[in-house]
């Protein structure tokens, strides 16, 4: 390949990255409750220590102000030229649903009028009929059907003449509101630029600059807690792949040999039986199995942070790689018995036992190396996976690997993990499949014979 | 190849069960249902790591889980109370014994930092600004370094338990360049914004917002009886008894400086199923919250009952179903009630939670026989009432269903029930009701949410009914911030629209009163109000259900969480 | 050795596995006709826990919501069927579609002229633009049919627009530029494989309220990848052969040329795929409900069966009777599966 070739493809893979990323990013910002201070969320769930709504409205946009998540979003939105508009006029809080309902319906200026008319009745007008007005007209503006529209406008001109004299001018003012209408330019979408001061732009600099950002819930770097569920991930897989690997091996080989044997028989029935148990059932019984036996899932206490050897060696991370084993092994038993069984049956085999070997041998030298090329593909596949987490087997062993990591993050709102490990995981999968490839090259029996 | 295959598979599983058998110690092993995530002094994760955290730090005062009577714990007695027009001085003397592990004493000082702690910009403390809102300054005593005088703002009874209810931090190890005893608390308070620009604030937060604070166990050290030992992430945190702790050598008062186990493990284990099958191996010396059947059996079932005791005390979490008052659909009481006539409450007692729940007419628990309305009849389960009272609220009976006339347009009478997902109990709650409507033609659509998307949409308001639990307490009847209408608009706590200006000056009246009787007679008001209005339909406080191994002796288990005093426990070998 | 394979008969195990699929989605529809006629399970709380084979009216006995076993899981099969069939088609149907127009257009075969591609994106801005506008003047009217109305209109305008700007008036507009379609998908099926299916199902029903159509569409936006990767795949091998090059030299056109040469090629892997991929969203399906996550509470699941019955032995036939169910229908579909795929190779 030519350098431009290259460079060609690693431009497109890191586009595929910012793509990918970005949207994660984006996405994650809109999950529900990201913008309430953790802890806050649930205050209506206990009588003890709880606050009014005055502190709570303080405290929270405080809180927004600190992360800068009061910012837009993005580097421009779209905004109906007359929500702008009504914006413009800078209502109080409680106002500004239904004054942007009347900007939009009936236009700027009588809109004005009659708010400012408001402000005034509000100061001397007793609280319930503040209250009665307004939750009036918070329904006029939440409503969308036409009659609704138009009978509550009535409902409100009925309660606005009722109430005692010298709130006639409001009256009048709600009236010239609904006789006018809105220019039909108000329902046109504005492109309303923001600038660098956005979310997205601070957190893409972080990012371009190497900062991942730390978990906001317990202050670690991401790399740092990205790596000990790794750890975790990776001994477990480990513990999984490898005996899955010989057992397979030796399982495939020995049913080729023996197709007759009642053993083969009864074992690759076993075997596609296990394939189809779904994976909770085989995670609980060999749990289950486990503890009836006398076992215990105690990990021994360790100072600092245990090596990958350490962690292998404890009971949890051992029964899940038990487990997994047990998930991968026929899949790749039977995968592999094929291909070696359509290998065994080719030509060429035929023609190493016809010079003499045995079909041991000849199966070994020859029909083995065909075989595997296409377990390969297979093999980088079934590494993507463990690597992301097998969810089932550390839900029931309580073991942090990758995979329960990203659903606590993204139940917990930390986006900076859940970027994270999106990250890592596209990064990883492209090693593996450009590891596979090269491995292709090197093992394929053809590749060899053309050099 | 086979047989070898087989042989190295079933080896590897005898190593397993080999290497770890049950150990004989005298540790007192808990299990926790979920990591704690993260043990920083301001942003602990959840309720589990305040439940770590009560044996690490201490606060001025503390409820006994035995009686729940508010008792001194750091500090040497209750407080003294004062009250002009609009302020209440609570005044605290510590133990003089008290000492932190380096042998420093405890000062009003460290009371005035933790203070200023839950205060302070640019720290992950909302939470705690919120609760704490109410604390206005704190007056040190200058002749006795262990003295001092909260001020707080308004006055209500449970400010003798709050204003007292926070850890106690100690400063030389959280703040060593002394940033905050820099700057008053009162000032803290005033210059919130300007001071969250300085530098030094910044460095500050930049030091606390730190993981090594979050999660070395090195750096979490109070003056709590236990230290950390170790805390494997999601699996298990260790704790040891202090050799020489100070409260040891403390004469008088002693009844909550106690702390009898030499070593806790909290053993983590998500999973209901995975932690039912640690409780049969006895791995776990505690359980709490077991699932109804496994508790029901191993009840009945010799082989356990021989090494557990069982136990089902009260809890003061509510459950109810909350409604919309704040939508066209449920504005007026009268359907509210007619709804509240769909609910089965004795029979979801008995199939649901199998009998252990306490049925009650409001908020406040049966057991508070002073406060509970006893003489209240329960609405029942009653479909026809319900349908009459629909049909006194306008709605008209078709052949699909309920149809009213509304401002020009067509009400149909559909319902949505958001419930936690996940949460069996309140799926089947939610069945049973969806079925009891169904019988008279009201749909009901289920919707199982993630509780975050449950706050999101009960925060706007965008809901018709939800299922929920209330952490309700004997220790505290101030019930503004749920219940006036002053809270009622977006972001206030009063999430089902509750209440008229009758109810508001009951509750306002409540918050106030501190003589048993009137108190008494006002909360009686309430629940009657509250049945009326029907925002809010009980069904029942639940019961906690603990396993607990007959290895450990004074057992003394709790309404209150965590639901058992651990510290009382001893454990026999 | 070898001898020549004719298409065998049915095996004793298929013949079975064909029969229970078939009681499978009779049980399906069964319910299914029962629910349009309003008739669901019922919760009788105080006919809860009876045990199987006592009483005729509850024969393999009530839950502890005292529902219905035999009725639970006949509900249950419409739930599955449900999760496993519809879904899977359409993925396969996704995945066919994506994966043929890949192979067969490559990374040079679409170009299109730079004028009619600005033509479009100026007619798509103009279609975002005026949309609230023409919400605002037919507020009377329903919003699915607002939509429906004004998509319809802005294609009977736009389509002709497009169609008739064959020749720009600008130079640069009759410029080619060629969009990499297999390349672009390529991309997608990469990000998309990055993540384990159990994972991202888990991840993306989070974001939707519980229901059994948001998860069927959840399913079908995870699992098209794979018919996609094959049929590409096969189209790219079938390109090579010979009497692809004669169909193209002939003029014959592609859909016949894909209904009449390649379909009964990519027919039997993709049986295989859906056979083994419906397999495994059975089990995944009960795994989701068996965490709780992804059904609503009154749709029933054998899963959810599972993960109520867990904690106990005592009620022994509620963990028995889903599980045979369940283990019934995945080995089923993967023995038809193994038919295939043993006749694709055949």
């Amino acid at each position: 390949m030519t350098l431009p070739q290259v460079s060609l493809r690693v431009l497109k893979f890191f586009f595929t990255l910012w793509f990918t990323v970005s949207c994660v990013f984006l996405v994650s910002r809109l999950l529900p409750s990201v913008n309430n201070p953790r802890g806050l969320a649930d205050a209506d769930s206990t009588v003890y220590g709880t606050s009014n709504q005055n502190t709570l409205q303080k405290i929270t946009s405080d809180y927004l102000t600190r992360t800068g998540y009061n910012r837009p979003l993005f580097y421009f939105s779209f905004q109906l030229k007359g929500l702008e508009t009504a914006e413009n006029i800078k209502p109080m809080a409680e106002a500004t649903r239904w004054l942007s309902a009347a900007v939009l319906r009936h236009g700027v200026v009588p809109s004005q009028a009659f708010y400012k008319e408001w402000q005034n009745w509000k100061k001397t007008a007793p609280p319930e009929k503040v209250n009665q007005l307004q939750e009036h007209l918070q329904r006029w503006a939440g409503a969308e059907l036409n009659e609704e529209i138009s009978s509550l406008k009535k409902m409100i001109s009925r309660f606005l003449q009722t109430t005692s004299s010298d709130e006639n001018s409001l009256s009048k003012t709600w009236g010239k509101l609904i006789s006018q209408n809105a220019p039909l330019s108000y329902h046109l979408p504005l492109l309303r630029w923001h600038g660098k001061d956005n979310v997205y732009h601070a957190w893409l600099s972080g990012l371009l600059q190497g900062d991942l950002g730390t978990s906001t819930v317990d202050y670690k770097p991401v790399y740092q807690k990205i790596g000990s569920a790794l750890h975790v991930s990776v001994g477990l897989g480990l513990l999984g792949l490898l005996p899955a690997l010989l057992a397979s091996y030796l399982l495939g080989f020995a049913f080729t040999l023996h197709p007759t044997s009642v053993y083969t028989s009864v074992l690759r029935h076993f075997l596609y039986f296990l394939d189809s148990v779904p994976g909770f059932m085989i995670t609980l019984v060999v749990f289950g199995i486990y503890f009836l036996a006398g076992g215990s899932l105690l990990v021994p206490f360790s100072s600092g942070e245990p090596d990958l050897l350490q962690t292998m060696g404890t009971p949890p991370v051992l029964l899940g790689g038990l487990c997994i084993a047990f998930f991968i092994i026929p899949h790749l038993t039977l995968q592999f018995y094929h291909s070696l069984q359509t290998q065994s049956r080719s030509l060429y085999t035929r023609t190493a036992m016809a010079k003499g070997l045995s079909y041991r041998r000849s199966l070994r030298v020859h029909a083995l190396p065909n075989a595997l090329v296409p377990i390969l593909t297979l093999l980088s596949e079934v590494v993507i996976g463990l690597v992301s987490g097998v969810l089932i087997v550390e839900i029931t062993f309580s073991l942090q690997g990758i995979g329960s990591l990203l659903v606590k993050s993204i139940l917990s709102n930390d986006y900076p993990v859940v970027v994270g490990i999106t990250l890592f995981l596209l990064v990883f999968r492209l090693a593996v499949t450009t590891f596979t490839d090269f491995l292709y090259l090197v093992l394929d029996p053809r590749n060899q014979s053309n050099t | 190849m086979t047989r070898t295959c087989a042989k190295s598979l079933s080896l590897l599983f005898i190593w397993l069960l080999s290497c770890s058998s049950p150990s004989p110690d005298s540790a007192v092993r808990v299990r926790l249902a979920q990591d704690p995530e993260s043990l920083h002094p301001l942003s602990y994760g959840n309720a589990n790591a305040l439940q770590i955290f009560n044996l690490v730090y201490q606060s001025l005062l503390t409820v006994d889980l035995k009686d729940n009577s508010v008792q001194p714990l750091l500090a040497a007695g209750l407080p003294q109370v004062r009250r002009d027009d609009s302020l209440a001085y609570f005044t605290y003397t510590i133990r003089p014994e008290a000492r932190w592990d380096n042998g420093s004493p405890i000062t009003a000082a460290d009371v005035a930092f933790s203070l200023k702690l839950l205060h302070s910009p640019l720290l992950d403390n909302e939470r705690w600004r919120a609760q704490y809102h109410f604390i206005k300054d704190i007056q040190v005593n200058k002749e006795n370094p262990t003295s001092f005088t909260i001020v707080c703002s308004g006055y209500t009874p449970e400010m003798k338990l709050m204003s007292g209810d926070f850890f106690v931090f100690p400063a030389y190890q959280f703040d060593p360049k002394g940033t905050l005893a820099a700057v008053s608390y009162s000032l803290i308070r005033q210059k919130f914004d300007s001071l969250s620009q300085t530098s030094t604030f910044k460095e500050f937060a930049a030091f606390l917002n730190n993981p090594s604070i979050a999660t070395d166990t090195a750096t979490i050290k109070g003056s709590g009886p236990y230290q950390f030992i170790s805390w494997n992430a999601g699996q298990a945190v260790m704790l040891d008894r202090k050799k020489t702790w100070w409260a040891d050598k403390v004469a008088t008062n002693k009844k909550t400086l106690i702390a009898n186990p030499s070593r806790i493990v909290f053993q983590i284990i998500p999973d209901n199923a995975a932690a039912v099958l640690a409780l049969k191996a006895r791995q776990v010396d505690l359980m709490d919250n077991l699932p109804l059947v496994t508790f029901q059996e191993m009840k009945k079932d010799p082989a356990y009952t021989q090494h557990f005791n069982f136990y089902s005390p009260l809890s003061y979490d509510l459950v109810y179903m909350g409604m919309n008052g704040t939508n066209p659909l449920l504005k007026d009481k009268v359907t509210r009630q007619a709804l509240a006539h769909l609910v089965n409450v004795p029979q979801v007692i008995k199939t649901i939670q199998g009998g252990l729940a306490t049925p009650t007419v409001g908020l406040i628990h049966p057991k508070e026989k002073e406060f509970y309305h006893g003489s209240l009849p329960p609405f029942g389960f009653d479909p026809e009432k319900a349908k009459t009272l629909l049909k006194q609220a306008g709605w008209q009976e078709s052949s699909s269903g309920w149809e009213r006339n509304a401002n020009g347009r067509t009400q149909r009478l559909e319902l949505e029930l958001l419930h936690r997902a996940g949460n069996s109990e309140f799926e089947s709650f939610a069945l049973l009701f969806q079925q009891n409507a169904k019988a008279i033609k009201i749909p009901v659509t289920l919707r199982a949410l993630e509780s975050s998307q449950i706050s999101e949409r009960l925060k706007a308001r965008n809901y018709d009914l939800f299922l929920r639990t209330l952490v309700s307490t004997p220790l505290s009847y101030n019930l503004v911030p749920i219940l006036h209408t002053s809270n009622a608009a977006e972001g206030g706590s009063n999430i089902t629209g509750f209440g008229t200006p009758n109810t508001d000056q009951l509750l306002e009246k409540i918050a106030q009163e501190e003589r048993t009787q009137e108190k008494a007679a006002l909360l009686k008001q309430l629940q009657e109000k509250m049945q009326e209005e029907s925002n809010f339909v009980f069904l029942y406080f639940m019961q906690n259900k603990l396993a607990i191994s007959k290895q450990i002796d004074s057992v003394v288990v709790s309404s209150l969480k965590p639901g058992y005093d651990l510290l009382r426990f001893t454990k026999r070998k | 050795m070898e001898k020549p394979k004719t298409p065998s008969p049915l095996a004793w195990k298929e013949k079975l596995a064909f029969l229970w699929l078939v009681l499978f989605t009779c049980a399906a529809g069964l319910s299914q006709v029962w629910i349009s006629l309003g008739y669901d399970v019922q919760a009788v709380p105080e006919e809860a826990y009876r045990p199987p084979f006592r009483l005729m009216q509850h024969l393999l006995g009530t839950d502890q919501l005292g529902r219905d076993v035999l009725l639970y899981l006949i509900h249950g099969c419409r739930t599955s069927w449900l999760l496993a069939f519809p879904p899977m088609a359409l993925a396969t149907l996704v995945g066919i579609l994506s994966g043929t127009i890949a192979a067969t257009l490559g990374n040079n075969g679409l170009k299109i002229s730079l004028g009619k591609l600005f033509l479009s994106g100026l007619l798509l801005l103009a279609l975002f633009y005026f949309y609230p506008l023409f919400q605002w003047s037919t507020r009377q009217w329903s919003g699915a049919f607002q939509f429906a109305v004004y998509i319809g209109c802005a294609l009977m305008i736009s389509y002709p627009l497009v169609k008739v700007s064959q020749k720009s008036f600008f130079k640069w507009g009759n410029k080619k530029v060629t969009i990499p379609v297999d390349e672009g998908l390529q991309k997608i099926i990469g990000i998309w494989a990055t993540f384990p299916k159990l994972l991202l199902l888990l991840i993306l029903t989070l974001f939707t309220p519980f229901s059994i159509l948001t998860l069927m569409f959840w399913i079908c936006a995870t699992y098209w990848v794979l018919p996609a990767r094959v049929s590409r795949g096969m189209v790219l091998q079938l390109q090579k052969e010979s009497y692809y090059e004669t169909a193209q030299a002939l003029g014959i056109p592609f859909k016949r040329v894909f209904t009449h040469f390649m379909w009964p090629q990519l027919k039997g892997p993709l049986l295989t795929n859906f056979c083994f991929a419906a397999s495994g969203l059975l089990g995944i399906g009960s795994t989701l409900a068996y965490l709780g996550i992804g059904l609503p509470a009154d749709v029933p699941s054998w899963g959810k069966m599972l993960a109520n019955a867990r904690f106990s032995l005592e009620a022994w036939w509620l963990i028995a009777f889903p599980s045979v169910v369940l283990l019934a229908s995945i080995f089923s579909l993967q023995v038809i599966g193994h038919k295939f795929s043993s006749q694709a190779k055949a």
